[in-house]
């Protein structure tokens, strides 16, 4: 099995803290991480373009705490920030850029994820 | 006399030089001088002639006269003075050892070693014509010239005679080869080595006896290619190229080659030492190194080997421990797995510090700075050994005096190790009777205590001339100990190494027959936080102060030690080392509670339990005994005390079953003391209100592994129902849920349930600075952010226990 200190953008301490060795448990956890999160970033895109702000700050609390609990604090940073800054009156293109930026580096994230997942299946 | 007129001085001018050629082909000094001054005498046609050597600036000498007459010494004053002025003097032949009737004419000379002057002496009726006078330039000129040519002769001679002597004595075979192959020598001990006559010889014959003995070496391929190398290039110099020889190695020599700078010599100077000694010895010293080396490796694969197959299945052991820990356990059971888990992480600390003993030796060890409770140290030391003491009937006590710091910071594990280590031996010597630990304090200095630890047995003791045996490496008292007692021997002298690195000292005192006490210090400084834990622990003993109890052991040193800890929690402490007596007491005094001890010799402590209940029906009774001596969930033992400890007495849970039952806190017995919180879990209820599905996850995975039951519900608006339904003691709210966040739930829940309502921890991502008291401000309990691991769940239930009662 990949060691789990073997990948740039994700850091799963906390996941195997909870699995204490159930590797059945990680592959069905970052399964659910996989196909939660593409469609709530859709909807944070969503959200963005019809400036629904109630929807970005509680999308983006969502977001922040699933990319922490695999390790992305970059991404769960980001998310913060959005909701921080949503409750202001910046620009609705400021958060676009906050979301792009993470969205750049999402298929990286899920790359490392589904290979985690291969390396316990192996 | 003839007269000077009679003689052409120009002809004896020349005629002189033409004469002084041969001289000039002298090699000796003496000789050079005896015929340059006759040859003085021959030209000028004087009547004598002596050469004057200067030795000092007080003292002249006559080395050589053609008249035997002169000798001794002249006055050296007057020949300095001539030879400053360098000009041909004139005086009166009887101021310089002859005729008063001569006149003496000095021509001075300064050339290094012959400083000095030649005398003529000359008739007082000479006519000092010019021609003469031109006679002596010429002269002096050419023994000026002479004399210069002879202090080369002398710089020669006196390098020929040094580097002869050097060369004859140094044990290193020299030789010279001329590079025109005309000429070469060698020294006495080259000659002997190449087998040639000393002296000078033929390039070729030198060369053919050095190809002869190059050939025969070990190594001659090996010399050949570096002599090819080295013959390349004219300037090269070659140093400590081993020649070898025998088979075993019976010759070696260390070969030297330095070409010759000189512009008019050219050739190469070899330098042949014989170092088979010390080749031999390096080899020798190479391959025992190498051993050690191998030996060494295979000894630390040894131990790491040894270390990893330990440490794997007692990792086995412990983490099973862990699991075991987390399911329902009663006291009785906690504790027995409290032991194993101890022992178990105990033993991995000792293979560490097996492996470690080495980084002592060496001076590598870096000890660790960290917090820790002595006394804690103490128990599980005191847990770890139990085992073996109770087979024995041996009690374990210790006493901390007041003004010893709680906690000190320092290395826990070293610390363990020592205790360890002390009390094991104390258990191997001892048979009957106790082992005792005492702390002092010896002072204070800059925050840095000195705190001297004894551990006390009342075994064999040792001889006094066996003291000093005792803290060296594999050293037993003698070797029967080992055979009856086992052991390594190495467990003193890793104490001692720990000691000092802690700054201490460690000695034993011994009575024969009657015991030992081994004594250590250690410099430590207490704990930053001591005075906020001191604090704590006041505010939990204060419901012991003034209360009365009775203290039953039949040994003193428990009696003691119970004592004065009762005294110093504010207790009125009666003790009694016998039950009649204690039946006495209790007719007489009004107690609170009563601590009996279960083995003793007339009456075990159930039957003087059951006596004590037919007097006093209400009176708690704390038992303490031998782990495992009393059969679990026995109903007339739970029915006689109100809390059973297993020795060694923990000091801390002594106090909080005394707190809890003098604090009218009545407690089931299993759970008096150190109750897990997983042995709770079943009886919490417990709400999850979140709406993500792997926040879900996680928290349901914590929770059911840390043994609750709970229920999980999706949003705020499905918790406030739930709560509503069934009563919650604590809920894990998550704050930002779909149709009602987690606020909101909490306002309605607190509402609706102000009377008893649960504990309400907020699940939030938010970790901020304020975010905590942001949740609290809205109704939240406490908060815990996101991502947790299981730990953070477990602790936070346990710090809300009692509260949810």
């Amino acid at each position: 099995m990949t060691n789990k200190n073997d990948y740039k953008y994700i850091d799963l301490e906390y996941i195997y803290d909870m699995a204490d060795g159930d590797n059945d448990f990680m592959v069905e956890i970052i399964g659910n991480f996989l196909e939660a999160m593409g469609p709530n970033m859709q909807k944070l895109y969503d959200a963005i373009a019809t400036n629904d702000r109630e929807s970005i700050i509680f999308l983006a609390h969502k977001l922040k705490g699933s990319f922490r609990f695999v390790g992305c604090n970059r991404e769960g940073a980001m998310m913060e920030q959005i909701e921080e800054l949503i409750g202001s009156d910046v620009d609705i293109s400021e958060i676009k850029k906050i979301a792009d930026m993470v969205g750049d580096q999402f298929n990286n994230i899920q790359n490392e994820l589904i290979q985690f997942q291969n390396s316990i299946n192996d | 006399m003839e007269t000077p007129g009679k003689y052409n001085w120009q002809k004896e001018a020349l005629d002189f030089f033409v004469n002084l050629y041969p001289v000039k082909q002298e090699k000796e000094l003496s000789t050079i001088r005896h015929k340059l001054t006759n040859l003085l005498l021959q030209h000028t046609h004087a009547l004598a002639a002596a050469s004057i050597k200067l030795e000092d600036d007080i003292t002249a000498r006559v080395v050589y006269a053609t008249d035997a007459t002169i000798t001794g010494f002249v006055n050296a004053e007057f020949i300095v003075e001539t030879i400053a002025r360098d000009e041909i003097t004139f005086c009166d032949g009887a101021d310089f050892l002859y005729g008063s009737n001569t006149i003496a004419i000095l021509l001075p000379v300064n050339a290094g070693i012959y400083i000095g002057a030649f005398i003529l002496y000359i008739d007082k009726s000479l006519d000092l014509t010019d021609d003469f006078r031109q006679l002596l330039q010429h002269v002096w000129i050419g023994l000026k010239g002479i004399t210069m040519l002879m202090q080369s002769h002398y710089a020669i001679e006196e390098l020929t005679i040094r580097f002869n002597a050097i060369l004859g004595t140094v044990n290193e075979g020299i030789v010279f080869v001329d590079d025109t192959g005309k000429d070469g020598w060698v020294n006495a001990a080259a000659s002997e080595l190449l087998g040639i006559s000393r002296d000078r010889n033929s390039s070729t014959a030198i060369a053919a006896a050095m190809q002869k003995l190059r050939v025969l070496a070990n190594n001659s391929e090996e010399i050949a290619k570096r002599g090819t190398a080295l013959f390349s290039s004219p300037n090269q110099t070659i140093k400590d190229w081993k020649w070898i020889y025998g088979n075993p190695v019976s010759k070696v020599l260390s070969v030297a080659c330095t070409p010759t700078v000189s512009d008019n010599i050219k050739g190469r100077l070899w330098v042949f030492t014989d170092i088979t000694e010390t080749y031999l010895l390096n080899e020798e010293l190479a391959e025992k190194r190498k051993l050690a080396d191998e030996q060494n490796q295979a000894k630390s694969d040894f131990l790491a080997n040894m270390s990893h197959e330990i440490r794997t299945p007692m990792n086995g052991v412990i983490g099973m421990t862990s699991l075991l820990a987390n399911t329902p356990l009663n006291d009785e059971q906690k504790d027995y797995l409290d032991t194993i888990r101890i022992s178990g992480e105990s033993l991995l600390a000792i293979i560490n510090d097996i492996l470690d003993f080495s980084k002592i030796e060496s001076g590598k060890m870096d000890l660790e700075a960290h917090p820790f409770r002595i006394s804690s140290v103490i128990e599980e030391t005191y847990d770890l050994l139990s085992v073996k003491a109770n087979e024995k009937g041996l009690d374990l006590l210790y006493l901390l005096d007041p003004d010893v710091p709680n906690e000190i910071v320092g290395d826990i594990t070293r610390f363990r190790q020592i205790l360890i280590n002390l009390v094991s031996n104390a258990l191997k010597f001892t048979e009957k009777g106790e082992i005792f630990i005492s702390a002092k304090n010896l002072g204070v200095k800059e925050g840095v205590f000195t705190l001297q630890f004894t551990v006390k047995d009342t075994g064999i003791g040792i001889p006094e001339d066996k003291y000093h045996k005792l803290f060296e490496s594999f050293s037993q008292v003698d070797s029967s100990t080992t055979r009856k007692y086992g052991g390594t021997g190495l467990g003193l002298a890793i104490c001692h190494r720990l000691v000092k690195l802690m700054g201490g000292n460690i000695r034993v005192e011994s009575e024969q027959g009657k015991g030992s006490s081994f004594i250590f210090t250690i410099q430590a400084s207490a704990n930053a936080q001591k005075t906020r834990y001191i604090a704590k622990e006041k505010t939990d003993a204060s419901v012991l102060k003034d209360k009365s109890v009775l203290i039953l052991d039949d040994n003193i040193t428990n009696l003691k030690i119970l004592s004065k800890q009762c005294e110093l929690w504010g207790m009125k402490a009666v003790v009694c080392d016998n039950y009649k007596t204690a039946i006495k007491q209790l007719d007489n005094d009004q107690f609170d509670v009563a601590i009996i001890d279960m083995l003793m010799p007339d009456a075990n402590g159930i039957e003087v339990a059951t006596l004590i209940k037919q007097q006093k029906p209400v009176l708690p009774i704390i038992l303490f005994s031998s782990a495992g001596y009393l059969p679990p969930g026995d109903a007339q033992i739970q029915e006689l005390f109100a809390a059973v400890i297993n020795k060694p007495v923990k000091h801390n849970q002594m106090e909080e079953i005394l707190v809890n039952i003098l604090g009218k806190k009545h407690l089931d017995r299993q759970t008096v003391a150190n109750v897990p919180a997983d042995a709770n879990a079943l009886l919490v209820n417990i709400l999850v209100a979140e709406d993500d599905e792997i926040n879900q996850k996680m928290i349901r995975r914590a929770l059911e592994k840390l043994g609750y039951t709970f229920d999980l519900v999706g949003n705020g608006k499905l918790a406030v129902e739930a709560a509503n339904t069934k009563q919650y003691q604590l809920i894990f709210m998550d704050v930002m849920m779909p149709e009602m966040d987690g606020f909101e739930a909490t306002r309605i829940i607190r509402e609706k349930h102000d009377g008893q309502r649960p504990i309400i921890i907020a699940l939030t991502a938010n970790a901020l600075t304020g975010d905590k008291e942001k949740m609290l401000a809205k109704g939240m309990d406490d908060y815990i952010s996101k991502p947790y691991k299981m730990q953070d769940i477990k602790e936070i239930i346990q710090k809300w226990e009692k509260a949810i009662g």
